[in-house]
C-alpha cells in the first residue's frame, strides 16, 4: 500500500511532462521512483540507484528502517539524504535528483544524480586582462565553487547554502572566509537574502539591488566579477561573496570606489606602471562625467580661458552651425547611446556596420553639412571614449554627464563647481556595508593606501592583506 | 551623537573656513591692504588665536561641545546657548554667501544676481542632511585643491612679482599695525565653530588646533605675499585683491587662473555653508525633533540674511566691518565657552 505523503506528492506534478514515475516491488516492499528526464543522468540513475535496489539480496522487514537501509546499504549515488517535507522533497526533484518513496512513510530519500549540458569554462568577455587566469565564472554553482576552492585552499573558507525566490528557488551560495569577514556582514547579507520575498531570481546581479536597498545612492556599494581569481583576492580582504546558480558573476561588499580603477594586471606590471594605468583611469572618470559640461560652460561663459586660436576655432563653428554648443553635445550623446545599444545588441558582424555607418557616415556627414561644430564632436567623443575606460561605471557617467551638460549650460562654471562638490560631499557620505566607499583616502588608512592610487612593491603588499572592514571609518574600525 | 571625525579631518574644516575669508577678503570695506603690514599683523594673531583655542580645549577634556555642556547643568541654560549658537552659527554662513555674491556680482557674473546666493544654501541643506561624516571626508580634498590652486598662483605669480611692493613697516604710519591685526583677528571665526564641532571629534583635538593654525598661516601668507608682490598699493582701491592679482598673473602665465580661483571659492564656500548648517541643525536638535525641518529652517535663515546683507546697501557696512565680528569672536569664543566651563555640567558623555 502507497503512502498519502507519496500520492499527494504525486497529484502536484501529474501535469509536469518532465517528471517520470517508475514503480518497484522488491521483496514485498512497494518502491517509487521519481526523477526529471531532462536534469537526471538516466546512466547514473541506472548504475547507482536502479541496478543495486534490483540486485540487493535483502531489504528490512520492517517498512520504518526501509529509506536507511537502501541510503545506507544499497544505493551507492555519492549524495543521498532522507527528507521528511514535501516543498523540500520537490526542490531536491527540480534540481536534478531522483526520488525513492517507499510503502507507506512520510519520508523520502533523496540520491543526487543531477545531469544537465552546461559549456565550459573559458575567458572573460568582460574583465579582460594582459595576464593572469584565463578562467571565468560559469553558469553552474558548484563550478564556480570549485574555482574558488582551487585559489583558496583554507579550512576557513566558507559556503552557505541559501534557497531564494518562491517561484525559481534559486540556490544562492553565501562565501567568505570566517577569520576574515566580520560576522555582522556576514550575518546582515544572510538576513537580506533569506527576507527578500522574491519571487524570481535569474541572476546574482539582481540580488545587487537587493542587498544595497539601504544605501539609496547612485554609487555602487557592491562589486561584481566574473573572474574567480578577482573574487578569491576580495575574499580574502574580508569581504563577502553571494554567487547564484544559472548567472556567472559573484557579486561581493564592501566595494569601494578604488576597485574601479584596478585591474589584476596591476598586479603584474611594475608598480610606477601601475600607478600610470589607474591614474589614467581616474582622469577619463572625470573626463567622461564632467568634460562636456565644463566645455559648454567655458564656451559659453568664460571663453577667455582657452588660448586664441581655440577661441577662433569654437566661434567659428558655433557661427557657422545653427544649434548651441549644449544642443550639439545632447543630439550626439544621444545619437551615441543609440549606436551603442544597437551595437551591443545586434550580432557582432552588425555591430561594426552600425559602428562604421556611425563613426563616417553620421558623423563626418553631421560636420560637413555644418549641422555640428567639430569642437563639440571631439569633445564628445574623447568623453565616450574616457567612458569605455572603466565599464563598470558606465551607469554614472552617463546620467551625471547629461547633468552636467545642463548645469554648465544653465550656470557656467560657477554651477559646474557646485555640482562637483555637492556630489563629492554625497560620494565621501555614502558607505558600502559600513566601510566609507571612498576608503582608504577620506578618511585616510595607512594600511589601505598601500593599495590604493598607487602599489606598494609585491614584496611588501604580500606579506599582510589589509582587511577592508577595519579601514579607518569603519563602523567595525570605531 | 557618535563622534565621528578625525583630527585631520576636524583641522581641514577649519583651514577652509579660514582660507575662505582671506580669499575674499577686501581692504575696501575691511581695514587693511597695508602690504607687509598684513603680514606681521596676520602673525601676530597666531598667540590669540592659540589662546581661543584654550576654552574649547577644555570643554573637549569635560566631554562635550559647549551646548552639551551647557545641557548638562539645566535645559533652560543649554536651550538658551544653542540658539544662541545656531543663530551665530547662521549669521557666519550668512557672511560666507553673502560675500561671496557680492564677489560674483561684482566681479565675475552680473547675471547670477538672482540665485548667486540660493545654490550655495540649497546644496549645503542637501549636504547638512548626509551628515557631517561626508562634509569632513570630502574637506580633505578641498583643502589639498585649494592649497594647490594657491600655490599654482604664488608660482605662476613669480615672473610678475615686485619686490619693491615690499615696502617697510612705518611707510603706513603707526596706527596700521593696530588696524590690520584687528582686522585680521575678526576675520578668526574658527575658534568658535569648534566650540560646537568639538562634539563630533573622535580624537586628538590639540594636533587638530595645530594642524590649522600651522597650514592657515602658511597659506595665508602665500596669499598676503601673492597679492601683496603682484599688485602691491593697487590693492586699496580694488574690492577683491586676491582675484585682481590672479587676473594680473594670468596675463604673465600661459594660463587664465581666474575660473580656477572662482572654482575653488566656490567648493570652499559650499564646504563652510554646509558645516554652519549642520552645526546649526545640531544646535536646535532638543528644540526640533526632525532633522529635515530643523536643517531646512538653518537653510532658509542662511539664504534670507545673506539675501539682505548681499543685495541691501545698508548691510554692507554690517557685513565688513570688524567690529561686529570681533564682538561675535569674543562672545562666542571667549565668553560663552567660559560661562560653559564655570556653570556647565562637569562632566558629561558624547552620546
Amino acid at each position: 500500500m502507497d503512502s498519502v505523503f507519496f500520492y499527494d506528492f504525486k497529484e502536484s506534478l501529474l501535469d509536469n511532462e518532465d517528471v517520470k514515475f517508475r514503480h518497484f516491488c522488491i521483496f514485498g516492499h512497494s518502491i517509487h521512483l521519481v526523477f526529471l528526464d531532462s536534469m537526471t543522468s538516466k546512466t547514473d540513475l541506472g548504475h547507482l540507484v536502479i541496478r543495486p535496489m534490483l540486485s540487493a539480496t535483502e531489504l528490512p522487514e520492517d517498512e520504518e528502517m526501509l529509506l536507511e537501509y537502501l541510503e545506507n546499504s544499497v544505493i551507492s549515488a555519492a549524495d543521498t539524504k532522507v527528507i521528511y517535507d514535501i516543498e523540500k522533497a520537490k526542490q531536491q526533484l527540480f534540481g536534478g535528483c531522483a526520488l525513492i518513496f517507499a510503502g507507506n512513510l512520510s519520508k523520502v530519500l533523496y540520491a543526487d544524480i543531477r545531469m544537465y549540458p552546461f559549456r565550459a569554462v573559458s575567458s572573460p568577455d568582460i574583465e579582460v586582462s594582459e595576464y593572469g587566469s584565463r578562467e571565468s565564472f560559469i553558469e553552474v554553482l558548484n563550478v564556480n565553487i570549485s574555482m574558488i576552492t582551487r585559489r583558496l585552499k583554507t579550512d576557513t573558507l566558507r559556503f552557505e547554502n541559501l534557497n531564494v525566490g518562491s517561484t525559481t528557488n534559486t540556490r544562492v551560495v553565501l562565501c567568505y572566509l570566517e577569520d576574515k569577514a566580520p560576522k555582522k556582514l556576514v550575518d546582515e547579507m544572510r538576513k537580506t537574502l533569506v527576507s527578500s520575498n522574491l519571487s524570481e531570481i535569474f541572476e546574482a546581479g539582481s540580488l545587487k539591488e537587493i542587498l544595497q536597498k539601504r544605501e539609496n545612492t547612485l554609487y555602487n556599494t557592491l562589486g561584481m566579477t566574473v573572474r574567480p581569481d578577482v573574487l578569491s583576492s576580495k575574499l580574502s580582504e574580508g569581504r563577502v561573496a553571494v554567487m547564484a546558480e544559472g548567472s556567472p558573476e559573484a557579486v561581493f561588499a564592501p566595494y569601494l570606489l578604488i576597485e574601479h580603477l584596478q585591474t589584476p594586471d596591476d598586479y603584474v606590471n611594475r608598480p610606477y606602471f601601475a600607478l600610470l594605468t589607474r591614474t589614467v583611469k581616474l582622469i577619463s572618470i572625470m573626463l567622461s562625467i564632467g568634460l562636456i559640461g565644463t566645455y559648454i560652460a567655458l564656451a559659453q561663459y568664460n571663453p577667455e580661458v582657452f588660448p586664441s586660436s581655440i577661441i577662433y576655432s569654437i566661434m567659428n563653428s558655433a557661427v557657422s552651425t545653427p544649434f548651441s554648443a549644449a544642443t550639439e553635445s545632447v543630439f550626439l550623446l544621444l545619437l551615441y547611446e543609440m549606436m551603442r545599444e544597437a551595437g551591443m545588441r545586434l550580432p557582432k558582424s552588425m555591430g561594426q556596420s552600425v559602428s562604421i555607418v556611425g563613426s563616417l557616415v553620421i558623423g563626418e556627414a553631421v560636420v560637413s553639412a555644418g549641422l555640428i561644430g567639430a569642437p563639440t564632436v571631439i569633445v564628445c567623443a574623447l568623453s565616450a571614449i574616457a567612458s569605455f575606460i572603466t565599464p563598470d561605471l558606465y551607469n554614472q557617467t552617463s546620467v551625471l554627464r547629461i547633468l552636467y551638460i545642463i548645469v554648465g549650460t544653465v550656470s557656467g562654471i560657477y554651477g559646474i563647481a557646485l555640482l562637483s562638490v555637492f556630489l563629492f560631499v554625497g560620494l565621501c557620505s555614502v558607505k558600502s556595508f559600513s566601510v566609507p566607499i571612498v576608503s582608504p583616502f577620506a578618511p585616510f588608512d595607512k594600511k589601505g593606501i598601500r593599495d590604493s592610487l598607487f602599489r606598494f612593491n609585491y614584496k611588501k603588499l604580500g606579506k599582510k592583506t589589509a582587511d577592508v572592514n577595519s579601514f579607518t571609518g569603519s563602523d567595525d574600525e570605531i | 551623537m557618535t563622534p565621528k571625525i578625525s583630527a585631520g579631518q576636524t583641522a581641514c574644516l577649519l583651514i577652509i573656513s579660514r582660507i575662505i575669508v582671506s580669499l575674499t577678503y577686501s581692504p575696501s570695506f575691511f581695514t587693511g591692504g597695508y602690504g607687509s603690514v598684513d603680514i606681521l599683523a596676520f602673525a601676530l594673531t597666531l598667540p590669540v588665536t592659540a589662546l581661543q583655542f584654550i576654552p574649547v580645549l577644555l570643554l573637549y577634556k569635560r566631554g562635550g561641545s559647549v551646548v552639551t555642556v551647557c545641557y548638562e547643568r539645566s535645559r533652560t541654560f543649554g536651550v538658551a546657548v544653542a540658539v544662541s549658537y545656531a543663530l551665530f552659527l547662521i549669521w557666519t554662513a550668512s557672511v560666507t554667501v553673502a560675500r561671496f555674491d557680492v564677489f560674483i556680482s561684482t566681479s565675475v557674473f552680473s547675471q547670477y544676481v538672482f540665485y548667486g546666493f540660493m545654490l550655495p544654501c540649497v546644496l549645503a541643506f542637501f549636504a547638512a542632511l548626509k551628515g557631517i561624516e561626508g562634509i569632513a571626508r570630502a574637506s580633505v580634498a578641498v583643502v589639498i585643491l585649494i592649497i594647490a590652486a594657491v600655490l599654482l598662483l604664488f608660482a605662476t605669480g613669480f615672473s610678475s612679482f615686485d619686490t619693491n611692493n615690499l615696502l617697510s613697516f612705518d611707510y603706513y604710519g603707526n596706527g596700521a599695525l593696530f588696524r590690520s591685526f584687528l582686522s585680521s583677528l575678526s576675520r578668526s571665526m574658527e575658534a568658535a565653530i569648534l566650540c560646537v564641532l568639538l562634539q563630533f571629534v573622535k580624537t586628538k583635538l590639540r594636533k587638530a588646533c595645530i594642524i590649522y593654525m600651522s597650514v592657515s598661516f602658511i597659506t595665508v601668507v602665500l596669499v598676503l605675499l601673492t597679492v601683496i608682490l603682484v599688485i602691491g598699493d593697487f590693492s586699496f582701491i580694488t574690492m577683491f585683491p586676491y582675484d585682481s592679482a590672479a587676473g594680473n598673473v594670468s596675463r604673465w602665465s600661459f594660463l587664465d587662473l581666474e575660473p580656477l580661483l572662482i572654482f575653488v571659492w566656490i567648493i570652499g564656500v559650499f564646504i563652510k555653508c554646509s558645516v554652519c548648517i549642520t552645526l546649526a541643525a545640531f544646535c536646535l536638535e532638543k528644540i526640533i525633533k526632525n532633522i529635515y525641518v530643523r536643517s531646512g529652517v538653518s537653510a532658509a535663515l542662511v539664504m534670507a540674511i545673506s539675501f539682505a546683507l548681499a543685495r541691501d546697501i545698508g548691510g554692507y557696512p554690517i557685513l565688513f566691518t570688524p567690529a561686529v565680528s570681533l564682538t561675535l569672536i569674543a562672545v562666542f569664543s571667549f565668553v560663552l565657552p567660559i560661562a560653559a566651563l564655570v556653570f556647565g555640567g562637569k562632566r558629561c558623555l558624547k552620546n
